[in-house]
């Protein structure tokens, strides 16, 4: 047992001292690196300025720029100097980026190294790899991005969508959303960011995919649509308002309240008797966002529906309609007290204060009476 | 006879005591190594994570942050104005004052130009009444809840019946939160769907130069008191929870700051009122539910230092702190036994429980039935000097490596306190502790073991002040 305890000590001793001598190493050798990596952004860093200006077109960059810095990229700290300028580049222009960057990465070998990195074992890198790819925006990489689908780790499907999305490439893109049995494993909103981040013609995309037989990305790509805001889209993503998929439903009711489309106000108010109350809160909200006085009356009768969710959208909905305020005043005079409660809070979350006292202050009697009958009720409720 | 009774207990406890340090101190080395690669994968994750593009997405989910408040005048004005300042995209602030009897509310009031407003709570989960909900137009995210005391669960309980978006973080009224927590609090959830619920790190501010509700500069803590926990706090955490993570147990989610699936919560019934330890027990209790209905689903703990804290530095404080933690500790596990050794749920049965059963409920008692062990031992002559002078050194060293190994995962990691002198100085302290702090802080959990009735149900709060003024 003594022995054991000696051993012991003798371990832990050990360990804290390998720790704290690693650490010191660590230390060091980030110092040294650090200060090595400022010397050659001293030494390149104008020669690389004048290579990305020349693709800007802002000044001409000589061959001789190019073959001096192929001759030193095989130092892999100048390389990694060079792809975080690109990258730095990209993010700092807010452009999208051109072909010729495209063509600059793939000449001067990163494209193939960031390929060969895909055939790694290790997830981090080969998720690394296909996040730098999409940077890059080369289709040379789109195939062994494609294959990258089919891995176990949602974090490289993710980056490899996401790739294939800044590529932009319509029909790899559509083929890596259906066939790859992975991609439905990622989450709606990381979804819909990619489809969003699409640089080719998303519009081809979001028909294509609307279509999908896979509901959850057709919902998703439904949402995407109307992210689109294209009104050519509208009848397309109205035709869904009729669906069998709830999901399917709401989405294509929030992409049409993101569209704002006053034509399919009639659609929508149907909707506002579905079965389902989270269809019914969503046509709600998108009618409030298209802001169709058509749709006054069927709200109305909204703000007595069973479900809080429903009325509560119903009253906003009413609120941000033009002449709200009339509606309103008429559900204040009527006999339903949840309908009034309800209307009485979003009137307070969404400050009508304002336009209450617009209404006060306008000409119209109609507008000054319906203000009144408001200011009634809120300061009965106040005492 | 009395005497050889009395002997052959000693003995026996002095052979269950050497197994059982040999066994805590083993879990919590194999935690240290864990929690060293889950660190490694983590950053290596980081380099390649899209949160910065989330932080200005409207695809973001939409977080309502709620903070219980009770007697908090002093600092809640700062920590409302940091939380209101916070880069993210779409969330609200819901402060619950919880029947506080200084001038939380008055205070919130003023500072914000808020007025009353009349708003219906929708009843998810059963709470005491508000008295008054009140909004302000400056700051249209900022909604301010003041209702009957009823303890922190219940002021939680409120504070989602208010929320609209579908997550909610929790957050202390006294704790301040880096710039970009959202975006990392809420990226696991973004990243992967079976995500209930995530738990942020939480660091000791002490010390620390503090400006507008913000983190200027990190410094380590000029008393001596805060400086042990900030080497606590980093055990803690970094091995400590990261380790549970890594083996997909995590038990606890600090009530300083976490993130909920709001849906998931109100299924189980919100925070249960009556325990002190209620961020315990509602993960304790998602654990069981969701591990009961066969869900699949992630329980996860960002290493980020995403939420900045006071640390007691009153020795009084110290005492209340860790009787309530205690306290919290018990009531969970006391409320959910039937997880102890129950295949059915998991790791969780097998292996979580039993550990915060044996180790960290019993633990204290067990180290302080040691130290009364040591005089009755050498009283009856059964102590052998060397062995004994051996184990204690063993014990410490033991102790040691795990707080240096935390420091050192901290300074490989996230690096927050650079300077080699910062580094000695924690590692001093992480010395330091074994001898004297360490052995009050265990005596005051055997007063929460022995108290437990008397306070399971206080908010056991402790002086806090003014951020700036530190």
């Amino acid at each position: 047992m003594e022995l054991y305890i000696y051993y012991t000590l003798i371990f832990f001793s050990g360990v804290i001292q390998f720790l704290y001598l690693y650490l010191l190493y660590d230390k060091l050798h980030t110092a040294i690196l650090s200060k090595l990596k400022a010397r050659y952004i001293r030494l390149y860093s104008q020669r690389i300025d004048c290579v990305m200006d020349g693709l800007l077109g802002k000044c001409r960059h000589s061959k001789e720029d190019l073959a001096f810095m192929k001759k030193y990229l095989h130092k892999r700290l100048i390389q990694e100097i060079f792809i975080e300028k690109i990258l730095e580049f990209i993010e700092v222009s807010g452009e999208k980026p051109f072909p010729q960057l495209s063509g600059l990465c793939e000449e001067l070998g990163f494209v193939g190294h960031e390929i060969d990195t895909l055939k790694s074992r290790d997830t981090f890198m080969v998720a690394l790899a296909c996040k730098t790819l999409g940077e890059f925006r080369s289709k040379q990489a789109v195939q062994p991005l494609l294959r990258c689908l089919n891995s176990y780790s949602l974090d490289i499907v993710y980056h490899a969508l996401s790739a294939l999305a800044k590529i932009g490439d319509e029909g790899a893109f559509v083929m890596a959303l259906e066939e790859s049995g992975n991609v439905p494993l990622l989450t709606e909103r990381s979804l819909i960011e990619i489809a969003d981040s699409f640089e080719g013609n998303r519009h081809f995309v979001c028909k294509t995919m609307m279509k999908s037989p896979n509901e959850y990305l057709a919902s998703v790509f439904i949402k995407a649509a109307g992210n689109l805001k294209d009104r050519t889209l509208g009848s397309t993503i109205a035709a869904f308002l009729t669906d069998e998929n709830k999901e399917i439903r709401i989405a294509a009711s929030k992409a049409l309240g993101t569209l704002g489309d006053a034509r399919y106000t009639g659609e929508l108010v149907k909707l506002l008797t579905d079965a389902e109350w989270e269809v019914r809160a969503l046509a709600a909200g998108a009618l409030g966002s298209i802001k169709s006085p058509l749709a006054l009356n069927p709200l109305k009768k909204a703000l007595s529906d069973r479900q809080w969710h429903v009325r509560f959208n119903a009253a906003g909905a009413i609120l941000a309609v033009p002449g709200g305020l009339k509606t309103a005043a008429r559900v204040f005079l009527g006999n339903d007290p949840f309908a009034k409660d309800i209307l009485m809070s979003a009137m307070e979350n969404l400050r009508f204060a304002e336009a209450l006292s617009r209404y006060e202050a306008s000409g119209d009697v109609n507008e000054q009476r319906s203000a009144k009958i408001i200011r009634n009720y809120m300061a009965k409720v106040k005492e | 006879m009395d005497t050889l009774w009395l002997t052959s207990i000693i003995i026996g406890f002095n052979r269950f005591l050497l197994f059982y340090v040999l066994c805590i101190n083993s879990i919590y080395f194999f935690q240290l190594i864990l929690s060293a690669f889950s660190l490694y994968d983590y950053l290596r994750k980081m380099r390649y994570s899209d949160y910065r593009k989330y932080s200005r997405s409207n695809n973001m989910i939409p977080i309502s942050v709620l903070v219980p408040a009770y007697n908090e005048a002093e600092t809640i004005v700062d920590n409302v104005r940091s939380l209101l300042s916070l880069d993210y995209p779409v969330f609200e602030v819901i402060v619950i004052n919880d029947g506080s009897v200084d001038n939380t509310l008055d205070t919130l009031l003023q500072a914000f130009g808020l007025r009353e407003v009349e708003q219906p709570v929708l009843n998810r989960i059963s709470s005491k009444p508000v008295k008054g909900i009140f909004r302000s137009l400056d700051s249209p995210n900022l909604i301010v809840a003041d209702k009957e005391n009823g303890g922190k669960a219940d002021a939680l309980n409120v504070g989602i019946n208010l929320s609209r978006y579908p997550v909610f973080a929790s957050i202390d009224a006294d704790s301040i939160l880096e710039n970009d927590s959202l975006v990392r609090v809420i990226m696991p959830f973004i990243e992967d769907s079976r995500t209930a619920a995530v738990g942020g790190i939480v660091r000791v501010a002490n010390g620390s130069r503090i400006e507008s509700g913000r983190i200027r500069g990190i410094r380590l803590p000029r008393r001596r008191l805060a400086l042990f926990q900030v080497v606590e706090y980093l055990r803690a955490f970094l091995t400590g929870r990261m380790g549970w993570d890594a083996l997909g147990s995590l038990l606890i989610i600090s009530g300083a700051f976490g993130a909920f699936r709001k849906d998931l919560v109100i299924e189980a019934g919100g925070y249960r009122v009556g325990t002190i330890g209620e961020d315990m027990e509602l993960v304790v209790r998602l654990h069981a539910i969701l591990r009961k209905g066969k869900k699949k689903y992630r329980i996860k703990f960002i290493p980020d230092p995403v939420c900045w804290t006071q640390a007691p530095e009153r020795v009084r404080d110290l005492r209340n702190q860790r009787r309530r933690w205690q306290i919290g500790l018990m009531d969970s596990l006391f409320r959910h036994k039937k997880l102890l050794f129950n295949p059915r749920y998991g790791i969780i049965g097998i292996f979580a429980a039993p550990y915060f059963w044996f180790f960290e409920m019993l633990g204290p008692l067990v180290e302080a039935i040691g130290y009364v062990m040591i005089p009755l031992s050498y009283y009856f002559g059964l102590l052998n000097q060397k062995f004994f002078l051996l184990f204690v050194a063993v014990s410490i060293l033991y102790g040691v490596t795990l707080s240096i190994g935390a420091i050192l995962l901290e300074e490989y990691t996230f690096n927050k306190y650079p300077s080699l002198l910062q580094l000695f100085k924690l590692s001093w302290y992480g010395i330091l502790e074994n001898f004297g702090y360490r052995q009050l802080t265990t005596l005051f959990r055997v007063e929460g073991i022995l108290r437990y009735r008397k306070y399971k149900n206080s908010w056991g709060k402790f002086k806090r002040h003014h951020f700036e003024e530190k």
